[in-house]
């Protein structure tokens, strides 16, 4: 007997809002998904029969680079050098999700990736990526700001 | 206890390129899906088996959703080691329910694939009719099928008779892809 074609799953994906502020007052919007890093699929896995810690509750205070090791949340790449975003942390919308808001200012360069983590090591690297993101090529200058709303929803 | 459900169409997809990290990524989503085997070894020989799809629990889905506010355990890590009625407490696994009883199995883990934890569980010695079942984390030591977290139930059961003489082994395998 074999009924394997039913059956009711949990599905983990993620998206992410980029907001540009430009100096002179100008707003820019866009929303993009992302893509959940092997890591993060590997720590889920392994929660089933380990207790896993990657909870992103040390997050990043401060806009720096590199980015300040063992803390958590978004950074992003100019090209030459990872910059950590002022992180937070809120329940998302809808009900089973969870929503990471990054925050850079003051800093000049064109901005093409994005990743999302816990506990930075170095070089893009966290002890596990969640996400990455790939942005377009966004050009601050040190009077913009870019914020970035990563939500990783559960269904 | 919910369908899957697709990203809103009105965001465009990206595929991730290289951006100064060199590790591969592969996955714009996962998913967490799980399938159970039944086992029937009849006292004479025989041997029943089948294999059906399960039902993840909302719960699971809570707790997952909750793991990037604070460490969480719902590791099944403590596992049943006796059949017993009621279930031990504060154990995690398979339990089988009787029409009037639940009974923990004897259980044991293992890691079959990369992606894929299976749960085992060991049931004998009770002249019965098992008509459902549970896989969860941290039983409460009553007569319930409740856990802390649940992880699934069956999407569908046929009973099984068994005889006092006959084992019913399930293969519960949950897979994060």
């Amino acid at each position: 007997m074999r009924n394997v074609d039913a059956g009711v799953n949990v599905r983990v994906y993620g998206e992410y809002r980029t907001i540009i502020r430009r100096g002179d007052g100008g707003i820019e919007v866009g929303e993009w998904r992302n893509s959940i890093h092997t890591d993060f699929l590997t720590a889920l896995k392994d929660s089933l029969a380990t207790s896993q810690d990657y909870a992103l509750d040390t997050l990043f205070a401060a806009v720096a680079s590199p980015p300040t090791d063992g803390k958590d949340g978004i950074i992003v790449f100019d090209g030459g050098y990872w910059h950590s975003m002022v992180s937070t942390l809120d329940n998302g919308v809808p009900t089973y999700s969870k929503k990471v808001t990054g925050v850079i200012t003051g800093v000049t360069g064109t901005f093409e990736g994005a990743c999302l983590g816990c506990g930075y090591v170095n070089a893009a690297n966290f002890d596990v990526n969640i996400a990455t993101a790939d942005l377009d090529n966004i050009v601050l200058t040190s009077s913009d700001t870019l914020t970035i709303e990563w939500t990783i929803s559960f269904s | 206890m919910l369908d899957s459900m697709k990203i809103a169409d009105s965001c465009d997809a990206r595929v991730q390129k290289s951006s100064g990290d060199t590790e591969q990524i592969t996955h714009d989503g996962i998913s967490i899906t799980g399938r159970y085997r039944t086992i029937v070894k009849r006292k004479g020989g025989a041997v029943e088996v089948s294999e059906w799809k399960n039902t993840i629990s909302s719960s699971l889905k809570e707790i997952v959703n909750d793991i990037f506010m604070s460490a969480t355990d719902f590791a099944i890590d403590t596992l049943f080691n006796a059949v017993a009625t009621p279930p031990a407490a504060n154990k995690d696994g398979i339990i089988f329910y009787t029409g009037s009883n639940w009974y923990s199995t004897v259980c044991s883990i293992t890691a079959p694939s990369s992606t894929s934890t299976k749960v085992t569980g060991t049931f004998t010695g009770v002249a019965c009719t098992i008509s459902d079942i549970a896989l969860g984390f941290g039983h409460p030591g009553s007569n319930t099928d409740s856990f802390d977290v649940k992880y699934a139930d069956p999407t569908s059961w046929s009973s099984v008779v068994l005889g006092s003489d006959d084992t019913l082994i399930v293969e519960w395998t949950i897979t994060v892809s």
